[in-house]
């Protein structure tokens, strides 16, 4: 069974991706912040991270800076999901190299889960 | 008693009378005034003295038994009949200044006098004639220079009443300059901007006191001065280079330059200057400029909030909207939901049709600002424009797929060069003009995108067969918040916001999009990018 770990401050949002993802038959992790989110990466090694970016204590592009920087984090698969949609932020994110950059808003559910089945196949 | 002797008195009345003769005969000889003797009856001349005949050049024998008119003497022959009838009458006749044509036709003035006395029984007139040619030429001199001194006196006059004139006009212009000046230095004073001019030297000429308080200088430090030799700088802290100062710029090219920098006071100090160099320009040639100077302090911190207020907005409205987008869509694919009356199934579809048009408004909002806040290119990267057109017809099949029109790409051109631009916003511009193309479309139908490279321009046509565009709402449709009639019908929920940021996007790339449309047959809007050689390099491959 693949590990998603998802790193995401708003708990709306991290108790339903946290349902939709185990209800698509993966193992869940929850991090509420940029320092927990590491401590947890790097402990528990999952197969996807999800990671938003405007969060207190580490911030989602300080976290995968730290992450990118470890041995084992160099090519965990992680998608930005956020809303946050400045060029800023985005080209950022590129350098670190994401693996998906999605803004939350734009994107429906269902392409999400479905992005990431064919990402974890 | 002495008896007298009548012959002797007779005798010596005689001899009186002799001498008499003699001498009234010696008178008339030598008299320096022409005499003539009329019979005062027939008018005939009966003598003439030397003198008049030395007048009028006739002789002797042409006067003497004429009359007068008879000779040609007189021009008015009737007025001289009737005038010689008034002395046979009166027995006097006077004319000051009576012109006579002497025989050799000449005109000679003459004072004439005419008495009528009794020569024993006899009536004889004697006329006394006096030339008054030369005084009346001394007369003539006289008045004619008295005309020229009048002459002279009235130009003197004339002259002196334009001197006045002038003087007045002189004085009347001062007083004009004077209230112009004083307008001018009122308007220089009570201006709210700090005013400098400078000539095409770059030499402070006029300063105003909002610009030496500003600058933090005194007027008599400023004036003279050359104005590039006061520092700015930009956001760094490094002085500006010559070539990019509003002074330099506005006289080179001479158009209005607006710059917006730093200046650095004398006591050191710094603040955020706008300043705006208009050209003075005279028959074509700039002859110096006027620079408008603000502290634009206030503005910055404005436009800081303002974007502060746009982030927050992009989050703080985004994040609720979009933890119900994905509520509602979880919502809907439950088994108690999809079990529902279809009554319930609506309600959850329509709720969640609102909530993406309240994210769509935002979204559009977020970029007006970010076009209004001039943060439209602040991430240019070489980027490969086909690739990303790929991407966002891709991500847009399903949607489009479900409306039952084809969506496709046409690269007309093989290889498409790296340019320079903002990915993020491209990518907007793109899926804006294609959601468009595809929410204007009749199904079944067709949308075409079609890439191109030609002249050092890219160009990317985005073309359907749908509703179309009037003529006259071709030219609005690319302004803030228009829609027109006809879209308003079909597809109530637009912001009228999409093709105005596209079109902001696009010409902050130094591009062009322009639209070709009929009514009923469909639209193709086109996006001409031009891109430098420069540019033109090779495609590195992706890792």
């Amino acid at each position: 069974m693949k590990t998603i770990l998802i790193v995401e401050d708003e708990p709306a949002y991290l108790k339903l991706l946290h349902d939709q993802l185990v209800q698509s038959g993966y193992e869940v992790i929850d991090a509420p912040d940029g320092e927990e989110g590491l401590k947890i990466a790097l402990a528990k090694k999952p197969d996807l991270i999800l990671l938003d970016i405007l969060m207190p204590k580490v911030d989602g592009l300080k976290m995968l800076a730290a992450l990118r920087a470890s041995d084992w984090g160099k090519h965990v698969p992680v998608f930005i999901l956020t809303n946050v949609a400045e060029s800023k932020e985005i080209s950022e994110g590129m350098n670190s190299r994401v693996n998906r950059y999605i803004v939350k808003s734009e994107m429906t559910l269902e392409d999400l889960l479905s992005s990431i089945k064919v990402y974890l196949k | 008693m002495v008896k007298l002797d009548v012959s002797t008195i007779h005798s010596h009345t005689e001899k009186n009378l002799q001498l008499s003769e003699l001498r009234y005969r010696r008178l008339f000889e030598t008299a320096q005034d022409g005499i003539l003797i009329l019979n005062a009856t027939s008018g005939k001349i009966t003598d003439a003295n030397p003198f008049l005949k030395r007048i009028l050049g006739y002789s002797q024998v042409e006067l003497l038994g004429k009359e007068l008119w008879q000779i040609g003497v007189f021009k008015d022959i009737v007025g001289s009949k009737t005038a010689f009838k008034e002395l046979q009458n009166i027995g006097y006749i006077r004319y000051k200044d009576l012109p006579l044509q002497r025989k050799d036709g000449h005109k000679v003035d003459v004072e004439f006098i005419s008495n009528v006395y009794m020569v024993g029984k006899e009536k004889v007139i004697q006329c006394n004639i006096r030339n008054i040619s030369d005084r009346k030429k001394a007369e003539n001199i006289v008045k004619s220079r008295t005309q020229d001194l009048e002459k002279l006196s009235k130009a003197q006059e004339k002259t002196k009443r334009a001197m006045l004139n002038v003087m007045e006009d002189l004085e009347g212009a001062k007083a004009v300059i004077e209230r112009e000046k004083a307008k001018d230095e009122a308007m220089l004073a009570s201006i709210g901007d700090g005013l400098i001019a400078v000539d095409n030297h770059k030499k402070i000429i006029v300063i105003n006191n909002v610009a030496t308080e500003l600058l933090g200088w005194k007027m008599k430090e400023l004036v003279g001065k050359v104005i590039t030799d006061l520092p700015l700088e930009n956001e760094n802290g490094d002085p500006l280079p010559l070539s990019k100062r509003p002074t330099t710029i506005a006289l080179a090219t001479g158009e209005i330059t607006k710059v917006t920098s730093f200046f650095v006071r004398k006591d050191k100090t710094r603040f955020p200057i706008a300043i705006t160099a208009t050209p003075i320009k005279l028959s074509g040639k700039t002859i110096g400029l006027i620079e408008l100077i603000r502290d634009v302090t206030h503005e910055k911190e404005v436009d800081k909030a303002k974007s502060e207020f746009v982030s927050l907005a992009s989050h703080q409205l985004r994040t609720p909207l979009g933890i119900m987008k994905w509520y509602l869509e979880a919502l809907g694919n439950e088994e108690y939901v999809k079990k529902s009356p279809i009554k319930i199934k609506k309600y959850v579809e329509e709720i969640y049709n609102n909530n993406e048009r309240v994210l769509s408004l935002v979204r559009d909002l977020l970029s007006v600002s970010r076009i209004e806040q001039g943060q439209v290119h602040n991430n240019p990267t070489r980027t490969d424009l086909l690739e990303i057109i790929t991407r966002v017809v891709e991500q847009m099949q399903l949607v489009v797929h479900k409306k039952k029109i084809v969506l496709k790409i046409v690269p007309l051109s093989r290889k498409i060069p790296l340019v320079s631009i903002d990915v993020f916003r491209f990518h907007e511009a793109i899926e804006n003009l294609i959601g468009n193309a595809v929410e204007y479309s009749v199904p079944p139908s067709t949308v075409e995108v079609a890439v191109e490279e030609k002249n050092k321009t890219i160009f990317i046509s985005i073309k359907d067969k749908g509703i179309g565009i009037s003529t006259v709402d071709q030219e609005k449709i690319f302004t803030k918040f228009f829609r027109s009639e006809k879209a308003i019908r079909h597809n109530p929920e637009g912001s009228g916001l999409g093709l105005y940021v596209v079109k902001s996007y696009v010409e902050s790339w130094g591009g062009k999009i322009t639209v070709q449309s009929a009514e009923g047959k469909g639209s193709t809007f086109t996006i001409s990018l031009p891109f430098s050689p420069e540019e033109h390099r090779p495609k590195k491959r992706k890792k």
